[in-house]
């Protein structure tokens, strides 16, 4: 795959448009499906698996939909084109980890991608920028729509789409939103959203979804019930927990730009944005750090630049694997971490 | 920083564990976090294994699913179903499992495809004439997958039909 092919140098979920974007970052909707008939990709055979891949491929290959579509044989791919696309969101650590004929399909705009035998058949999401939930779902659901009419899924009366694990049989559906939350980080009240959520059935993950750390002050919330719930149910559990969450951390920003605390927090983001103008060598892990306070200082009207969807784009830009493939060579990690600094310098000189 | 497990490889893979007793950083490298089961793809079976804490009575079936060959007890230690049939078989099991995953009646109330009259003998056949493929490749009988292979393409089609 080549990068230059794609519409934008990263997807279009991270430009900034949108609702709410002063908090959130991207929504997005995955459906687990697999295929009626086949063994599940655990216990599926070679064979098998490339059967399914082929499938899924002729019907995607059917879709009336414009706009170019890439599709990667992820059992083929070089280590860092699949970790390339492990942090462009398209697919995920499980999928590049698995074994046997596997791939991943996505359109230009990086809107819609499908994963292949990770570990369901199909693992099918859309990702928009800004809180848009709604119009994920829509988006998932057309292709979803679209899929069904030439691959039967496997489904119950009683257990909706059946999946792998247990913990998506139902509706299959897993809706989340990444929310920037520094403010709720810096005072330390991290905490009560992990409470809250908990109680909720809701979800909180990393930057990179299960087991990964929440790099940049980024958290996504997701439901957790699958099976007894409606598709707008899930919506719904979502949007009722989401505008508390938003106004607590727009209340604690509020506060922060109060009195003394502002003058600390338009230090954080000026010495923030020096840093990343004049650093020689930077890790990733401080570099998501000071992006996150140079996104609440651009968001907060403390720094005019620079723009929002730039930021944002530097999450996912300044990743390994996509220093790597800018470097157009594989790089220890000094030279990764020289590499990352210079390009922070180019985009923030 | 070097991954904390083997001190060899870098750390690339960088574990915030938010527990009662606050937070802790872990640093590994990509096959040591795969290892211990900690990169992306194994925290579900260890969510699992806690949600499987006081269901020790559950593993007393020593039944085996008759499509593709799993029993529960090997479900409950690897996390994941062999196939859709399992659902069936394990009904009893599961459903506990499901309900403290899910809570609420366990009863699906999503969506279905459109227009689904859901052939089960059809697709519990299809699940049947691939394993009995896949057995006759590895004993090489040829003509015995090349007939498994027609009746799986009309089995195929009769289910394409029916959805």
């Amino acid at each position: 795959m080549d990068l230059s092919e794609l519409d934008t140098p990263s997807g279009e979920w991270l430009r900034g448009v949108g609702a709410e974007t002063d908090v959130v970052l991207s929504s997005r909707v995955r459906l687990a499906r697999n295929l009626a008939g086949f063994p599940f990709a655990t216990k599926a055979l070679e064979d098998q698996k490339g059967e399914i891949l082929s499938r899924v491929r002729a019907a995607v290959d059917r879709w009336k939909q414009p706009g170019r579509r890439f599709f990667v044989d992820v059992s083929a791919a070089p280590a860092i084109e699949s970790r390339l696309l492990v942090e462009r969101h398209l697919v995920s650590r499980e999928l590049v980890l698995a074994k046997g004929p596997r791939g991943a399909v996505f359109g230009a705009d990086e809107r819609v991608s499908l994963m292949v035998n990770e570990e369901d058949h199909l693992r099918l999401q859309a990702i928009h920028s800004g809180l848009a939930l709604d119009a994920a779902f829509e988006e998932a659901y057309a292709v979803d729509r679209e899929l069904e009419r030439s691959i039967p899924f496997a489904v119950s009366p009683s257990w909706g789409y059946l999946t792998a694990c247990p913990t998506n049989v139902g509706t299959g559906m897993r809706a989340s939103v990444m929310l920037h939350l520094p403010a709720l980080v810096y005072t330390k009240q991290m905490e009560k959203v992990f409470q809250a959520c908990a109680r909720t059935s809701l979800a909180v993950r990393g930057f990179y979804g299960e087991g990964t750390m929440a790099q940049g002050d980024f958290y996504q919330i997701s439901n957790q019930v699958t099976l007894g719930v409606s598709e707008q149910d899930i919506l719904h559990t979502l949007g009722r927990m989401l505008p508390t969450i938003l106004e607590y951390e727009r209340e604690l920003r509020r506060h922060l730009m109060k009195d003394k605390s502002k003058l600390r927090l338009e230090d954080k983001a000026y010495r923030a944005l020096a840093v990343l103008r004049a650093a020689r060598t930077i890790a990733s892990e401080e570099a998501m750090e000071l992006l996150s306070a140079v996104r609440l200082g651009v968001v907060l009207g403390i720094l005019s630049a620079p723009s929002l969807p730039s930021v944002n784009e530097l999450f996912v830009l300044i990743q390994p694997a996509h220093v790597q493939k800018l470097a157009g060579k594989e790089l220890e990690a000094d030279e990764r971490d020289q590499r990352r600094a210079a390009l922070l310098r180019e985009r923030f000189g | 920083v070097n991954c904390q497990v083997c001190e060899k490889q870098p750390a690339t893979f960088h574990l915030t564990e938010i527990g009662e007793g606050g937070k802790t950083v872990r640093h590994l490298c990509e096959e040591c976090a795969g290892r211990l089961g900690l990169s992306s793809g194994n925290p579900v079976p260890s969510m699992l294994a806690t949600l499987f804490e006081g269901t020790k009575e559950l593993a007393a079936t020593t039944q085996r699913c008759p499509e593709c060959g799993i029993s529960f007890e090997e479900f409950r230690a690897k996390g994941r179903l062999g196939c859709p049939k399992d659902y069936e078989v394990f009904a009893k099991e599961l459903s506990p499992l499901l309900e403290k995953i899910h809570g609420g009646s366990g009863k699906h109330a999503g969506r279905v495809p459109a227009g689904a009259g859901r052939d089960t003998a059809r697709e519990d056949a299809l699940l049947r004439l691939r394993r009995e493929l896949a057995r006759a490749v590895r004993e090489e009988k040829y003509e015995e997958a090349a007939r498994l292979r027609d009746e799986i393409r009309q089995a195929e089609d009769a289910l394409k039909g029916v959805s």
